[in-house]
């Protein structure tokens, strides 16, 4: 369980982004989190991965952070999300080496592996993306906007894919603007 | 129907070849061009150093192919000698540059605020002077010859390198996919030897390779001008600077042969410089 507590978060001579924000991840859970541009949601994504520091407040994990974070934040883009001069195979196994039937329920082919990641689609990317983050000890992902510039076909499977993965006990905080999406897959909602 | 689709299929196959082919054949040439010249003047010797007074102001001819001057001397001799020596300030200068360029860069973006003020304030105050100005004013104050033509070349040089490499560093450190790298566990130690070296070691050595032009043709432009190497040497600059007497009187081929050799060893560089940049990044590679 990831219970985060009066988390709060702003930029230098700027009003604090995120205010005293309280939430919980449980095993299981899709949690979704919505709310206008430029309210924080994306800040918040990056506190509970531990990509920032919050200033105030305190996030509670029960699983140790050291080696591979337990708690993974996806990109929307995810072109900026992996390094331009590598190679498919090798930014995946940068986390680890996923096994066959995880690759393959992601619909993540191998002929990509030998190539660069502008010479594969933004949705390929982003199964390359999910895939790279779903090493065995991540236990939280937090989905910022993931499906948002993909089209209708590849936003399902890829959902269709965390779902099961969620009803096999990971826990997803699906941070979008897509209140029908949250509807569909989310089993409770948060506002900001 | 066959004849619309044959001639494009056939073109966008010569362009998918030629790119890679030709930029490989042109960085090729470039080196070959250099070696040529480091392995002349060696293989050459004393030739174009004795004089011949049996031998002089000879427009060229087979025996002579870039002439002789006042002196009798061979002028293709003189020429790759001027070249080879052109090519060790070069080759010492763009090392030294970099070298300069490399440790500044390294100390604005890791040192913190202060750091990267004073380093930035550096290359602000190089950068604004006059580049000529600058090297005029330090080699005259070093006494000129070789080495004080070379640290002024040495000192001017070092910016603009540093700059990029400044700007490499803060960009790649702050990717989305360095984050990411720390969100998988990996210490900086291997974020530095996978994700920022990768980026910055094409850069840096395309940065040397177009510092040696630069080099070449200030060492050249300050020994025309009297401030460089010493006037016994046959380095391109004396070359031209000894033509300027001589043109006028219809002896072309003193100022033209030196003058184009430069040119060539300057577009050599010039060749290896892009081609390593395009080889080395795999989205312009290709293409």
């Amino acid at each position: 369980m990831l219970e985060a507590k009066n988390l709060s978060f702003g930029y230098p001579r700027q009003p604090a982004i995120v205010d005293g924000v309280s939430l919980t991840l449980r095993p299981g859970e899709i949690t979704g989190l919505t709310g206008p541009s430029g309210c924080g949601k994306s800040t918040l994504g990056r506190l509970l991965a531990g990509v920032l520091k919050p200033q105030s407040g305190s996030i509670q994990l029960a699983e140790p952070r050291g080696g591979v974070n337990p708690v993974q934040y996806l990109h929307q883009s995810p072109i900026f999300a992996v390094n331009p001069r590598w190679r498919i195979g090798r930014i995946i196994e940068e986390a680890w080496a996923p096994d066959e039937a995880t690759r393959e329920a992601l619909g993540v082919s191998r002929d990509w592996y030998n190539r660069f990641p502008h010479e594969i689609s933004g949705g390929e990317l982003q199964r390359v993306a999910i895939l790279r983050a779903l090493a065995p000890e991540v236990r939280y992902l937090i989905a910022d906007e993931i499906t948002a510039m993909l089209d209708p076909i590849t936003q399902a499977d890829i959902w269709s894919f965390l779902m099961q993965r969620s009803r096999e006990g990971l826990s997803i905080l699906a941070i979008s603007h897509d209140r029908h999406l949250l509807q569909r897959i989310a089993s409770n909602e948060i506002s900001l | 129907m066959n004849h619309a689709v044959a001639p494009q299929a056939m073109n966008s196959l010569v362009i998918r070849s030629n790119n890679r082919i030709s930029t490989l054949m042109l960085t090729a040439l470039g080196l070959g061009g250099i070696l040529l010249v480091a392995l002349g003047s060696v293989l050459i010797g004393d030739r174009g150093i004795t004089m011949d007074f049996s031998a002089r102001m000879l427009a060229p001819s087979w025996q002579h192919w870039f002439g002789t001057d006042q002196f009798g001397h061979d002028m293709l001799a003189r020429t790759l000698h001027g070249l080879s020596l052109s090519l060790n300030v070069g080759l010492i200068t763009a090392a030294l540059s970099t070298a300069i360029a490399v440790v500044l860069a390294m100390l604005a973006a890791t040192g913190g605020r202060w750091a990267d003020a004073v380093v930035s304030f550096l290359i602000d105050t190089t950068l604004g002077l006059p580049h000529l100005m600058l090297l005029i004013l330090i080699a005259f104050a070093l006494g000129g010859g070789t080495t004080a033509v070379i640290i002024a070349v040495t000192l001017t040089h070092w910016p603009r390198l540093t700059r990029i490499l400044r700007a490499e560093i803060l960009q790649v450190r702050s990717a989305e996919y360095v984050q990411a790298s720390r969100q998988f566990g990996k210490s900086w130690w291997y974020i530095g030897r996978h994700h920022l070296l990768p980026h910055l070691l094409p850069q840096t050595l395309v940065g040397f390779t177009l510092l040696f032009p630069h080099a070449i043709l200030h060492e050249a432009a300050l020994t025309f001008l009297g401030f460089g190497l010493e006037p016994g040497k046959p380095a391109i600059g004396t070359l031209l600077a000894d033509s300027m007497r001589y043109l006028m009187a219809g002896n072309w081929w003193l100022g033209l042969f030196p003058g184009l050799g430069l040119l060539l060893l300057v577009l050599s560089f010039d060749a290896i410089g892009n081609g390593t940049r395009k080889l080395t990044d795999p989205r312009l590679s290709e293409v």
